[in-house]
């Protein structure tokens, strides 16, 4: 992937330096760490807690304890619309991406090409850019060919921002592979194709699950483009962004909560298949 | 495991070697060409073409195809627009700085004091709230952030004044850091994880305090992930719009929300156009200036003594 920022070790198994601060400086550094994460979690814990509460103007403190508002959310046909939308919109949108990344991800591993340093510059390079910048590209250049005011072009952006991160899991994988594997099968007779198919596939199958489950988060999650492109096609999160901007609806605490938590889970599993497949390989390779 | 090179193999193993390494085959375009293909016409394709629609005419809400600068020169003389841009990069410029130091001692524990274990899960906790929505949160810290709000409650009940928060810069701020600490983490974490243990032990042996190991080992071992976190974060934030329209109340505006405003009422393309351009050209001098500031040059690569 050209020349990446670290080295190719991994950066989760390095060992720990544990006589460069003494215990209570490092004591002190744990619990600025807490209150850090206190930090990032305060609007996550505080939308939890204010969805419980029976009031259209949820105060502070919560004094009447409802699940008034999760009833009202799933019986809003508007919201239950816009979730079946964004569940198209991600559904369609990884497997496309992580299918592009996927392949892009083994060419870049296997062979070399002409190009291949813009290649990869091209799928990895969305991320650096402002999404409202891309969001008015698409818009634009969508218009010409008819595809706003529509879910497929909201499922045609989102493959493109979801690219990149279906590439860099994939290929993180690959990297863990020994390189002889696939030349040792070649040699027992293998075509490119089938020892691609036989050896590589199952190999990537953890981080190609993962890619599946983060680009479905980022797609699930995604408002700016689904916003300027989809038009009154809305998905989920461009629902919530009227929601706020009009009615303050307390739905908003509910929605946040349960998409908090949908996210969390697919993001969970992920990590967890990933960790697992580290720990399987670096166990073979020990 | 050292590889003969093909000449010094034997006869029949070489012919039983079926496929090269790096052989370019049918298949290899096949596997290499759908990604770029697939950018070149939806990723590239658009940016290119709001290079050429800044350029384009507007007559009576319709978009021409006639070449003209009216676009350029017209939002480049408004006043508003240098002000908006000069907002967005004290904005984005606070939020780079402050992330960095805010993220540094968390990295620093992460990357090279916890164990492997807690790293991860630690990473994990922490890189969480990046994935879930970031409307909510926003929306979420403005209650939080408002007059009646919960730290407004505290600060009455300690007995001062209730602070001014939302619609103010400060409130602002508070949502960019919200955006971008998670993503500086991780770049963080990782580039201080990848520091030498070799090199941090012998400073440690020749007498250097832990200061001292920091500031002239660590620190510079760790470069290239602290000034990538920090360009990381500046492009986030410079292309926000959420936090100063929801938090800030969008008066004035920054750059990112003059464009969204063009874009939705406006329907003059080109006009935003050119302001996506102008940020847009602005950013990727920014990313150029963090790379090459990153990573060593390569002339001092090349007169630095071989091993």
């Amino acid at each position: 992937m050209g020349r990446l920022p670290f080295s190719q070790e991994d950066p989760l198994e390095t060992d720990t330096v544990n006589n460069l601060f003494s215990p209570a400086a490092s004591r002190v550094m744990l619990l600025y760490l807490i209150l850090i994460g206190i930090f990032l979690f305060t609007p996550i814990v505080f939308n939890l807690y204010l969805s419980f509460s029976a009031r259209r103007f949820p105060g502070f403190p919560v004094t009447d304890y409802s699940l008034k508002w999760y009833l009202e959310a799933f019986h809003d046909a508007r919201l239950t619309e816009a979730l079946i939308r964004t569940l198209i919109v991600s559904s369609l949108v990884a497997p496309v991406a992580t299918l592009l990344g996927g392949l892009a991800a083994y060419a870049d591993y296997r062979f070399k090409f002409f190009g291949k340093r813009l290649a990869l510059a091209l799928g990895l390079l969305p991320p650096t850019i402002p999404i409202v910048i891309l969001g008015l590209a698409f818009l634009a250049y969508l218009a010409r060919f008819n595809l706003t005011a529509s879910l497929t072009g909201v499922v045609i952006s989102h493959i493109v921002i979801c690219i990149p991160f279906a590439m860099a899991l994939i290929r993180l994988r690959l990297a863990q592979m020994d390189r002889d594997l696939e030349p040792a099968a070649w040699n027992l007779g293998g075509s490119q194709f089938q020892v691609f198919w036989a050896i590589v596939i199952p190999f990537c199958l953890p981080a190609i699950m993962a890619s599946l489950l983060l680009t479905f988060a980022v797609s699930f999650d995604e408002f700016t483009i689904a916003w300027f492109i989809g038009g009154t096609e809305q998905t989920l999160p461009v629902r919530v962004l009227n929601m706020v901007e009009r009615e303050a609806s307390p739905m908003i605490n509910v929605i946040g909560t349960i998409t908090f938590t949908v996210t969390l889970t697919l993001v969970g599993i992920a990590l967890i298949l990933l960790s697992l497949s580290r720990l399987r390989t670096t166990r073979a390779s020990r | 495991m050292t590889r003969l090179k093909p000449h010094m193999q034997p006869r029949t193993l070489r012919r039983k070697t079926p496929v090269q390494r790096d052989r370019f085959t049918v298949f290899a375009a096949l596997v290499a060409a759908p990604m770029p293909l697939y950018q070149l016409i939806f990723f590239l394709g658009p940016l290119l073409y709001v290079l050429v629609l800044s350029f384009f005419t507007v007559e009576w809400f319709q978009i021409k195809p006639i070449l003209t600068i009216s676009n350029w020169t017209h939002i480049w003389t408004q006043d508003f627009f240098w002000s908006a841009f000069l907002r967005s990069l004290l904005g984005a410029t606070l939020t780079a700085l402050a992330v960095t130091l805010i993220a540094f001692p968390v990295s620093l524990y992460l990357g090279i004091v916890a164990s492997p274990t807690r790293r991860l899960v630690f990473l994990a906790l922490l890189i969480t709230p990046y994935f879930t929505n970031y409307v909510i949160r926003i929306f979420t810290w403005r209650g939080l952030l408002g007059e009646s709000g919960p730290i407004n409650g505290l600060v009455s009940a300690l007995g001062f004044e209730r602070l001014q928060m939302v619609d103010t810069f400060a409130g602002v701020l508070v949502g960019y850091v919200t955006l971008t600490l998670p993503l500086v983490l991780v770049l963080q974490t990782f580039s201080l994880a990848f520091v030498n243990r070799d090199l941090i032990q012998a400073a440690l042996n020749l007498g250097s305090n832990p200061w001292r190991t920091l500031v002239s080992v660590i620190i510079p071992s760790a470069k290239i992930g602290i000034i990538l976190g920090a360009a990381f974060s500046f492009v986030l934030a410079f292309g926000d719009f959420l936090s100063p329209a929801m938090i800030g109340g969008s008066r004035p505006p920054v750059l990112s929300g003059l464009l969204v405003d063009q874009i939705r009422a406006g329907n003059h393309w080109p006009r935003a156009s050119v302001v996506a351009i102008t940020m847009f050209v602005f950013l990727f001098l920014v990313v150029l200036f963090a790379v090459w500031a990153a990573y060593p040059s390569r002339r001092k690569i090349r007169w630095r003594p071989t091993q």
